[in-house]
């Protein structure tokens, strides 16, 4: 108050300063913007090992196919990328790229690239490409901080945002050079549910305009906005049972489901889904509902209690009838859209395993261990349950939600590794409530027994003590909040034990997620690395044989490889592929596998059909790379004997159930193309020193024929460490 | 259905709920879904070197997306424990309760959370030899 009586417009710069570092307020503010602006900047460092250790170059395989259509979008214009018909994969079918891509990635980075040109920073495409991931993630944890906030209070938010930054689950698809939908997704998927919390927290059409608009970007980002599609109605379903609902969640659904609707429906992969799929009959579902509710509110208050129950019965009979009907008509008709095989194993697990080999060979696809928990998450798996436990404590709109979202999210991250992911930011923010709701607990007792020890060294009298300690408690603006808590008498010991016990969990978590982030998850899979220091081995043949396709055969040759390697080819090698990631046509990739598991001569003819030029092999038996070809080979076998069971029986490859490349392989797996082409020439080979030639150092055994002859194809380069093997096709004999 | 005179009787405690809502975590996290679809083996077995002697083998060692079944509900257990533990501190500032049982909450809590750090500690240092080096 005497600042304001003294107010002097003409203060020195020292003297504001001081003036405002006093203020608790301001010292709050400081504190609150240096730690976010920390945050942000540990989100982006941290994911920059792998462009330090080897450079900045674009991870795996998917983002390759995104950074081709990036470049595609910001050479050719917008519409040629919205209408592109991709001529240069799955020969001879073509892929129509505009109605099969998720573009929000794509136009995240056009848009990226354009501004920083525009502000003259002129970064190359690859660049915007490799770092849009660690951007993002920055960005994911500010929403972080803004969720925890709307959930809370400031602290709660702060926390988040400084777990969202370092969580090792969202790292492994967002390190710099992952340039995968991921990167945007999650950052798209945080900002929805936060905007969503918004708009049933206030309950105005405005709120609910820009949730819709962020639930656009999620839908043009990734195939999960399904899943916020059928959780934000199953929270209004478990609001109405348990008795919240309000008018609030009204006006938020209702102008959710119309904007957000429509605008995801701009998009061309998702098309009419919103009113056709059955993945979103429930987002239909509840709308209807909830106008109905409302409609029959509204007659009930127009009508009087008699009327309205003979009208109510006469309504209900018609309504339940003709909605039955109805679906019926639309599923016998084929109108209605069946569930894709993918969401399918999300509900029943076991379903992949049985129908669809292709989905269930995905290594991502695979089910989760225990141990992945605590590899990507650490101390939050502990702090999770019991964030659950405090949402349940109070309940309000915002933690219902968060409590819905994180058990969906739990439950299917145990069914898929790859869905941890989307099970982060719910780990995130649970644990970020039980920590700050622990540390603030703490405090608070910490700080009234300051309080009251200081209040007893100043009062005189013992009686004036007692009296002045409650009035102080009662005065101090924290305890007003926890009423039903009272410290343990003369018990600061324990609540400083409890702080030292969250900030060592805290330096725990960090320094294991450091270490994970260097040692796991910054691998860029395009380069390999072996051994340390001087003895450090840069394996670059992947880079090295697409450059070879590039420079050394003609522009319109065609690749046949497994469809792994796809992207990779055309996007390095600028050739034309046979199957790619993409893996839409099952029988398309069945008959590369037949080729694959075919002896020589079968394999020539569906060869020369295909129009191939050159057959493309990943071998690692030189080199110890354990992710190739033979190792992947059962899965081509039981893709390709799904489509062809005629001619091909998995039973033929194994001896005895046992899956073997030595003297023990059965006739049919040792005259496979497979076989000959990753083994041609390799039986003269010696890798180790005490074994044999021919000694395969993945398998772990000598291979069992060393002396592969090839009839119809030609060997055209083979990589530095033998990684990648690509051969000639020959033409057809001059019979005359 | 008799003895409840209105809906709103049947509908749970929200602790209640908690409650449920802890055990599913439990079963979720110690990997019951890769259970049902890969049928691992409770414990795994390896042979001795030197005696020939088949020991009972707790870890699937070097794989994080590999597990026995003991193992996984082992790790899914102490999980929840870690949970119950935090809860529990929470639970010992209830000023509804006796000085004892607060103090005995407060104490549980600190033991129960740094039990369960300490044991996945240990099993993740079982079960990936290279982990933090």
């Amino acid at each position: 108050m005497s600042s304001e009586a003294h107010y002097q417009s003409g203060a020195s710069l020292v003297e504001t300063v001081r003036r405002y570092l006093t203020k608790t307020k301001s010292q709050e503010l400081l504190i609150r913007s240096t730690t976010l602006i920390s945050i942000y900047l540990l989100a982006f460092c941290i994911r920059l090992f792998s462009v330090l250790r080897y450079e900045s170059v674009i991870h795996e395989f998917d983002p390759y196919f995104n950074y081709r259509s990036t470049i595609k979008l910001v050479t050719e214009g917008f519409y040629e990328f919205w209408n592109w018909f991709d001529a240069e994969s799955w020969h001879p079918l073509g892929r129509v790229v505009g109605g099969t891509v998720y573009p929000g990635l794509m136009w995240t980075a056009a848009i990226l690239y354009k501004v920083s040109n525009f502000l003259t920073a002129c970064i190359k495409l690859r660049d915007i490409c490799v770092f849009t991931a660690p951007f993002f993630a920055g960005n994911t944890a500010m929403v972080a901080y803004l969720f925890g906030k709307e959930l809370k209070d400031t602290e709660t938010g702060l926390v988040a945002a400084a777990l969202m930054a370092i969580v090792p689950g969202y790292i492994s698809r967002s390190v710099a050079g992952s340039f995968d939908n991921e990167a945007v997704a999650i950052f798209a998927l945080t900002t929805t549910f936060y905007l969503w919390v918004c708009a049933v927290n206030r309950g105005t059409i405005a709120s609910g305009v820009f949730a819709a608009f962020a639930y656009l970007y999620m839908a043009a980002s990734w195939g999960a906005y399904v899943f916020i599609s059928n959780l934000i109605p199953l929270y209004v379903i478990i609001m109405a049972v348990i008795g919240r609902y309000s008018r609030r969640l009204y006006v938020a659904y209702t102008t959710f489901w119309v904007v957000g609707g429509i605008l995801a429906m701009q998009i061309r992969f998702i098309g009419f889904n919103h009113v056709l799929s059955n993945e979103l009959l429930s987002w239909n579902a509840i709308f209807v509902a909830l106008q109905v509710w409302e409609l029959i509110v509204f007659l009930r208050a127009k009508l009087g209690d008699r009327k309205f129950g003979q009208l109510a019965y006469l309504l209900a009979l018609g309504v339940v009838g003709t909605g039955a009907a109805a679906v019926v008509i639309l599923i016998a008709s084929g109108k209605l859209n069946p569930w894709t095989g993918r969401f399918w194993t999300l509900l029943d697990p076991t379903y992949a395993k049985k129908f669809i080999p292709i989905v269930a060979s995905v290594s991502e696809h695979q089910p989760t261990t225990w141990a992945s928990y605590i590899f990507d998450l650490h101390v939050l798996v502990f702090a999770a349950p019991a964030g659950l436990y405090f949402c349940f404590k109070k309940l309000t709109d915002g933690t219902i939600f968060l409590t819905v979202f994180a058990l969906t999210a739990i439950y299917f991250s145990g069914i898929m590794v790859r869905l941890m992911l989307v099970a982060a930011p719910a780990f995130v923010l649970l644990s970020a409530i039980s920590i700050s709701a622990t540390l603030a607990s703490a405090s608070r007792e910490l700080r009234l027994h300051a309080a009251a020890t200081e209040a007893a060294k100043s009062a005189p009298a013992a009686e004036a003590a007692a009296a002045a300690a409650p009035k102080k408690r009662a005065a101090s603006k924290r305890a007003a909040a926890g009423s039903d808590e009272e410290p343990l008498p003369s018990r600061p010991a324990a609540n400083w034990a409890v702080l030292g016990l969250t900030a060592l969990a805290m330096m725990s978590y960090a320094g294991h997620c450091i270490w994970v982030t260097s040692e796991a998850y910054s691998s860029p899979s395009i380069v390999l690395i072996s051994g340390w220091g001087p003895h450090r081995h840069v394996l670059d043949d992947f880079r090295e044989a697409y450059y070879w396709l590039r420079h050394n055969t003609k522009p319109d040759a065609k690749i046949m490889s497994w469809w792994d390697y796809g992207y990779q080819i055309t996007a390095m090698g600028n050739r034309t592929v046979i199957v790619d990631n993409n893996t839409w046509n099952n029988t398309h990739i069945a008959t590369v596998g037949r080729a694959m598991a075919s002896n020589e001569t079968e394999a020539f003819k569906i060869m020369r059909q295909l129009d191939v030029d050159y057959a493309l092999v990943i071998f690692g038996g030189m080199s110890g790379y354990s992710s190739d070809d033979i190792n992947k080979f059962l899965w081509m076998v039981r893709i390709g004997g799904g489509v062809y069971p005629d001619h091909i029986k998995e039973s033929n490859y194994l001896n005895n159930g046992d899956y073997t490349v030595s003297d023990r392989g059965t006739p049919t797996m040792l005259n496979s193309l497979m076989y000959k082409l990753s083994y041609y020439d390799f039986g003269n080979i010696m890798t180790e020193h005490n074994k044999g030639t021919g000694y395969d150092r993945v398998r772990g055994y000598e291979i069992g024929n060393k002396d592969v002859s090839l009839e119809h194809l030609d060997e055209a380069f083979t990589s530095e460490h033998w990684i990648v093997r690509i051969y000639k096709v020959k033409d057809l004999e001059n019979r005359f | 259905m008799g003895k409840f005179s209105s809906l709103e009787e049947l509908r749970p405690s929200p602790m209640f709920v908690c409650t449920l809502v802890l055990v599913s975590y439990f079963f979720v996290t110690a990997g019951v879904a890769y259970d049902i679809i890969n049928e691992p083996p409770a414990v795994g077995a390896t042979t001795d070197p030197v005696t020939g002697a088949v020991k009972p083998m707790t870890f699937m060692p070097y794989r994080l997306n590999g597990q026995f079944i003991l193992e996984g509900i082992s790790g899914g257990f102490f999980y929840t424990l870690g949970g119950v533990g935090i809860i529990l501190l929470d639970l010992s500032r209830d000023k509804n309760k006796s000085t004892l049982f607060r103090n005995f909450f407060m104490g549980m809590g600190f033991f129960l959370t740094l039990l369960s750090w300490a044991a996945c500690m240990t099993f993740i240092r079982i079960k990936m030899p290279g982990y933090m080096r």
